[in-house]
């Protein structure tokens, strides 16, 4: 079913007020070029606003967003590895936290930021989706919704992830 | 608090990159600027014709041949500046693939070729009618020389010789105005892109 503009205008107002700052995390975690992360983020706000027009609240809103925010930027990151031929590695072989690009500019918190980050993009599609999900708080029930992959699939994914975000704090408690 | 729940609560509080303007408000934008300067050299034309019909009435009603050759001189000016003025005025269209950025960049070079044309070029398009605008303002000297009569009164003089200070004071502070308004937009453009 079409819905008329304003309704879809609107919901799409509402959800982009909502989930603004996500889907600019979101494009953050999928981008480093600060130039290609603006196009993409506004690809994912007109996919979104496109998709409005077809959504019959199927899942819930925040769902809806994030599935269609990765969808988008999935899309992106094939492409841009096609062009740049980026080698990309799984979560499963990620042994600890990448180091950022600028260690000497970061402290505390904003490092440990800058470290996530530089292995986020690190990190195949699928796993990126769901360390990306998984940062803003999804449960795993509602990232296998996003994704598509099975419960078991995300709980172990998610079991990896959690380790991995550990493993400094692990580290610093021997050392 | 468990080192996950330390690096969720970190992610979800992190300071987001600044924003550039939303897509519609720069599509805006770079269509006002485009509409302002598409007006902007309407009105250059809408001038021009009036200068040639002036130039025309003037011409045609002047008892004295060195006015009526000053003006037609001046008509012959006002064409040409006319066909100047074509030549730059040549937009370029909005740019298909429409993102900020190239929207931005559309802007930006929209902005610094219609300042580089205001600084360099306006007052040679202003040119043109010069030459005939002084035989205007001379032809009463002209035609007394010629006559052997006397000089004619200087409030008859002056009216063109005023004219011609108007046209050039008020073209060249306008240009400038145009100019500095145009830098500013530059700057604007420059500082979204650095962010």
């Amino acid at each position: 079913m079409n819905r008329g503009p304003s309704s879809q205008d609107d919901q799409y107002r509402d959800a982009a007020n909502a989930f603004g700052p996500a889907i600019a995390r979101l494009a953050r975690g999928y981008e480093a070029d600060a130039e290609l992360r603006r196009d993409l983020e506004q690809e994912i706000h007109a996919a979104l606003w496109r998709s409005f027009a077809y959504f019959e609240k199927q899942c819930s809103l925040r769902s809806w967003v994030y599935r269609i925010a990765h969808n988008v930027a999935v899309t992106h990151i094939q492409r841009s590895r096609r062009v740049r031929g980026e080698g990309l590695q799984t979560l499963e072989a990620t042994e600890e936290l990448a180091a950022p690009d600028n260690p000497e500019a970061e402290t505390g918190e904003a490092q440990l930021v800058a470290r996530l980050l530089a292995t986020i993009h690190r990190l195949a599609p699928a796993d990126r989706q769901v360390m990306l999900l998984y940062l803003e708080d999804l449960t795993a029930a509602e990232i296998g919704e996003v994704t598509g992959l099975s419960a078991t699939a995300v709980s172990s994914r998610i079991h990896r992830l959690k380790a991995l975000l550990a493993k400094p704090y692990s580290d610093k408690e021997i050392g | 608090m468990s080192p996950e729940e330390q690096a969720r609560q970190s992610w979800q509080s992190s300071a987001l990159p600044p924003q550039l303007p939303s897509l519609q408000q720069v599509k805006r934008q770079a269509a006002m600027v485009h509409r302002r300067i598409r007006g902007w050299y309407s009105l250059q034309y809408f001038a021009v014709a009036i200068g040639v019909v002036l130039a025309v009435i003037i011409a045609y009603a002047s008892p004295s041949p060195v006015e009526r050759f000053g003006q037609i001189a001046m008509l012959i000016g006002f064409l040409v500046s006319g066909w100047l003025l074509q030549r730059q005025s040549s937009l370029q269209p909005l740019p298909e693939t429409e993102t900020v950025q190239s929207l931005l960049e559309y802007q930006r070079r929209l902005l610094s070729r219609q300042r580089a044309f205001l600084l360099k070029k306006m007052m040679w398009i202003m040119m043109p009618a010069l030459p005939g605008c002084l035989i205007w303002s001379g032809a009463p000297f002209i035609t007394a020389l010629v006559a052997g009569s006397g000089w004619p009164r200087l409030q008859e003089a002056f009216l063109p010789i005023w004219f011609i200070l108007c046209f050039l004071v008020v073209g060249y502070w306008r240009t400038r105005s145009l100019a500095r308004r145009m830098q500013r937009g530059i700057d604007e453009i420059d500082r979204l892109q650095a962010e």
